[in-house]
């Protein structure tokens, strides 16, 4: 009972990692980072090594694989003192369950990592957790340039979509566990880039560090440290604000689309929208109604041939009560989750490219919380408090060079505003009036910043 | 071969007289001003206003006009080369633009409107220039009065205005432009010392060709009408000839040339100097990139000319800027750098009495061609 009581109170801060060495002086490296949860494989499972982790208030979970008995190997895992078990990869539901009650009674908590076709985030728990998710990056094109997306900017592969669509759907905290892409060489900055494209959304990334990074960091490699430790700075930035994790998402669009009908595919409609920097929110069909609808002042309806009557009916509403709504044609179904292809193919954006230049001029520059200029190759991420005072604009910077002159427009009236980096002093920002909108300009953008106007 | 000019042959260009035919010999002559600028960071105020004192001062230009200012905003504000700001490389960089918007403020400009056809859109300037990092805010306070027009669609007129070209057209027998272009007292190009993948060099003159509208000439024209809501560039109707403009606009000329952009750009951009004329010329040169005029051209490279080049007459300043790029101004079209493959648009207009572009006839005053010579080609 007071396993479970610990577990629950403290499950939604778990921090985690793939660790790397079972060496007791790796946990050194873990007390000046938040990293609270070692995700590690069955080779990996000693006695002494959880203990002493559990000793240092950190979580161990054994990561079981498909193939074998599950159950067998999650008794195994708990058997040598881990705390937990992951179940990470296509495990058949029944299997899942088997685990689940085989550990019931010692309370160990079993998390499912599945693929993202298997998600069901309206009833994941304790944990929404996927393995397969983009690497972050601008695409790069063989002759090295950068590639332009549909939206004539440098295409960021991100998993926004994903992410805003998990949050909106579940009230599980979300982690992404998708590891570095081999046979490249990364850098410090690749992994804050993974780091930022799940805490923007309120998500975490499971931290996966690739060999070599991992061994020169056991060697104490003076570069490597100095990576670790950024990334840990990061980790504790987002961690010191758990509170925006609970902020709702920003924007006076509504997005109605979900997991069956692509929501969880990357490089699809939502991520289009979002590589705009369009504030916009994603409203699961499931929950479609006029509270989700909330003060939205468009609806872009993905979901045309899939509504049922009392979501028709909560759409009628909404447009007549004077909102605008479009409508996606029902015969041009959105990209589906196949195998294990969680992105839009080129054929797929062929397929779309219609209803994107739709949709595209028909948002055009309209005003929906926020126009952001000067953005090309960042990540945005837009959040209100609960009663609407604040919003926080999270900027993440995929190029390689800083950006200058970023000038952000909001519509109405705010006063205040002021900017926030990992490490950095809360810097207050002039607020101007640009014809009928509040403005700001960030003069300069390192690698992540957040903006807060109130 | 590429032949690259040596400091000996632009001595000679200087130096030698020839006789020319008598046509370039009529071609006016206005004198160009240039000057050495290492940095933006450096007084540009004071550099341009000794440049505008060596042309004859600005007041006689603008004093109470209306200012037009054709700026060089070239491709999607989100291609960057290097990392560098793109004023850096392929832009007119907006402190140039903030200091000569000073200077026009001084000399009494009544009212300065700063166009250009944005790539790939019909929406606001401003907003163009905010997503080129730009701080619209200082554009605005640099004079009294200052505007912004996309010309790349009617932007805030309600119709086009239909300019004819004088003196026989080369490709067009007028085009329509939006309005902006045609209710001006004065009409500058601002633009961006550069090679050009199609037409050899970009300078005031190729600066031109962005005057005309997407809505009509680009590649999601209206095939009837003009399509106000452009989204892409202009490839396929000048450069390529694979579609005809909105057909609302005057119509291409029956021509046999080659349906390729270095000989149908040049003379478009021949035809569209002559139909809006350039009433100042102002080139940054200070940084830029060498091998092309965009990031999307392959092989391009950041570099820094350190110069800034004006003057009254576009062919006089642009042909003393081509030689200050290391290349010989009076080269034809297709004999050699940096026309290779295209039309040499001064010789064009040259042909039309413009102005000339040999530089025996042009005095330069300021700093001579020979020590402000920045070899693209070497760079």
């Amino acid at each position: 009972m007071f396993l479970a009581l610990i577990l629950a109170v403290s499950l939604a801060d778990w921090v985690p990692a793939r660790w790397i060495s079972t060496e007791l002086k790796s946990l050194e490296l873990l007390k000046e980072t938040p990293i609270n949860c070692l995700l590690l494989e069955p080779e990996q499972w000693t006695p002494g090594f959880a203990e002493a982790a559990t000793k240092q208030g950190v979580v161990t979970l054994g990561v079981v694989r498909p193939g074998g008995d599950p159950v067998e190997t999650a008794r195994q895992a708990l058997g040598r003192k881990l705390t937990g078990v992951v179940l990470e990869g296509d495990f058949a539901p029944a299997a899942t369950a088997r685990v689940r009650e085989a550990l019931a009674a010692s309370q160990a908590p079993v998390i499912e990592m599945l693929p993202r076709r298997l998600l069901r985030p309206e009833s994941a728990k304790p944990i929404l957790a996927t393995y397969q998710g983009m690497w972050p990056g601008i695409e790069v094109e063989e002759n090295g340039a950068a590639k332009a997306g549909p939206t004539g900017s440098p295409w960021v592969n991100t998993n926004t979509a994903f992410y805003l669509f998990a949050r909106a759907a579940s009230e599980a905290p979300v982690w992404m566990g998708n590891l570095p892409p081999a046979k490249r060489v990364l850098k410090g900055e690749d992994y804050l880039h993974a780091i930022g494209d799940a805490a923007i959304f309120g998500a975490r990334w499971v931290v996966a560090l690739d060999a070599d990074f991992a061994k020169r960091l056991l060697a104490g490699e003076a570069t490597a440290l100095k990576d670790w430790r950024r990334l840990a700075l990061h980790l504790q930035y987002f961690e010191d604000h758990k509170d925006w994790r609970a902020f709702p998402f920003y924007g006076a669009l509504g997005v109605v689309q979900d997991a069956d009908s692509g929501a969880l595919v990357s490089g699809s409609i939502l991520d289009m929208i979002a590589a705009k920097h369009t504030p916009f929110r994603v409203i699961p069909r499931q929950k479609l109604s006029g509270k989700a609808i909330g003060n939205a002042r468009i609806v872009l309806n993905l979901e045309s041939a899939l509504l049922e009557p009392q979501h028709q009916e909560v759409l009628k509403g909404f447009t007549d009560g004077g909102g605008t709504m479009l409508t996606s044609p029902p015969d041009s179904p959105l990209p589906a989750l196949a195998g294990d292809r969680i992105a839009t193919d080129e054929e797929q954006q062929k397929q779309i490219d219609a209803l994107w230049k739709g949709i595209n001029s028909m948002l055009g520059a309209a005003d929906l919380g926020a126009r952001l200029f000067h953005v090309q190759g960042l990540a945005t991420s837009f959040l209100a408090s609960p009663d609407s005072k604040q919003i926080v604009i999270h900027l993440l910077n995929y190029t390689d060079y800083p950006i200058e002159n970023i000038a952000i427009h909001f519509p109405g009236t705010f006063r205040r505003a002021k900017i926030m980096t990992p490490g950095g002093p809360v810097q207050d920002v002039e607020m101007y009036r640009q014809d009928r909108n509040a403005a700001v300009d960030v003069d300069t953008l390192g690698l992540y910043a957040t903006l807060i106007v109130e | 071969m590429i032949h690259r000019l040596t400091r000996r042959e632009v001595l000679g260009m200087l130096g030698t007289a020839a006789l020319l035919p008598g046509q370039e010999m009529r071609a006016p002559a206005p004198p160009v001003a240039v000057a050495k600028c290492q940095a933006y960071t450096e007084d540009l105020t004071g550099i341009l206003a000794t440049m505008m004192d060596q042309l004859g001062g600005l007041d006689r230009i603008v004093k109470n006009k209306t200012v037009t200012i054709k700026l060089n905003l070239t491709g999607d504000p989100g291609l960057r080369l290097a990392g560098k700001p793109i004023g850096s490389t392929h832009y007119t960089h907006p402190l140039v633009i903030e200091a000569f918007l000073t200077l026009l403020d001084r000399a009494g400009a009544r009212r300065i409107r700063l166009v250009e056809s944005a790539w790939g859109t019909g929406g606001p300037l401003e907003d163009y220039m905010l997503d080129s990092g730009w701080r619209v805010r200082r554009l605005m306070s640099a004079a009294k009065n200052v505007e912004f027009e996309n010309t790349n669609a009617l932007g805030k007129s309600k119709s086009y205005a239909r300019l004819k070209v004088p003196g026989g057209a080369y490709m067009y027998p007028a085009y329509d432009l939006n309005r902006a272009y045609e209710d001006t007292d004065v009409f500058m190009s601002l633009a961006k010392l550069k090679e050009h993948a199609t037409c050899g060099v970009t300078l005031s003159m190729k600066n031109c060709f962005g005057t005309i509208p997407a809505s009509i000439y680009g590649d999601d024209a209206g095939v009837d009408e003009p399509n106000e809501k452009p989204t892409k560039g202009r490839s396929l109707v000048v450069h390529a000839g694979k579609r005809p403009p909105a057909k609302s606009a005057p119509q291409e000329l029956p021509n046999n040339g080659p349906r390729e952009g270095g000989y149908r750009v040049s003379r478009t951009v021949a035809d569209l100097v002559r139909t809006r004329p350039i009433d100042f010329a102002l080139i940054d040169g200070v940084e830029s990139m060498a091998g092309g005029e965009g990031p999307w051209i392959k092989g391009v490279r950041p570099c820094s000319p350190g110069v800034l080049i004006a003057g009254t007459n576009p062919v006089t300043t642009d042909a003393v800027a081509t030689a200050i790029m290391g290349f010989d101004p009076m080269t034809p079209g297709y004999a050699g750098p940096p026309f290779e493959t295209c039309e040499n648009t001064l010789q064009l207009v040259e042909a039309k009495g413009l102005g000339t572009r040999d530089l025996k006839r042009i005095e330069v005053r300021g700093v001579p061609i020979e020590k402000a010579l920045f070899r693209m080609r070497q760079a």
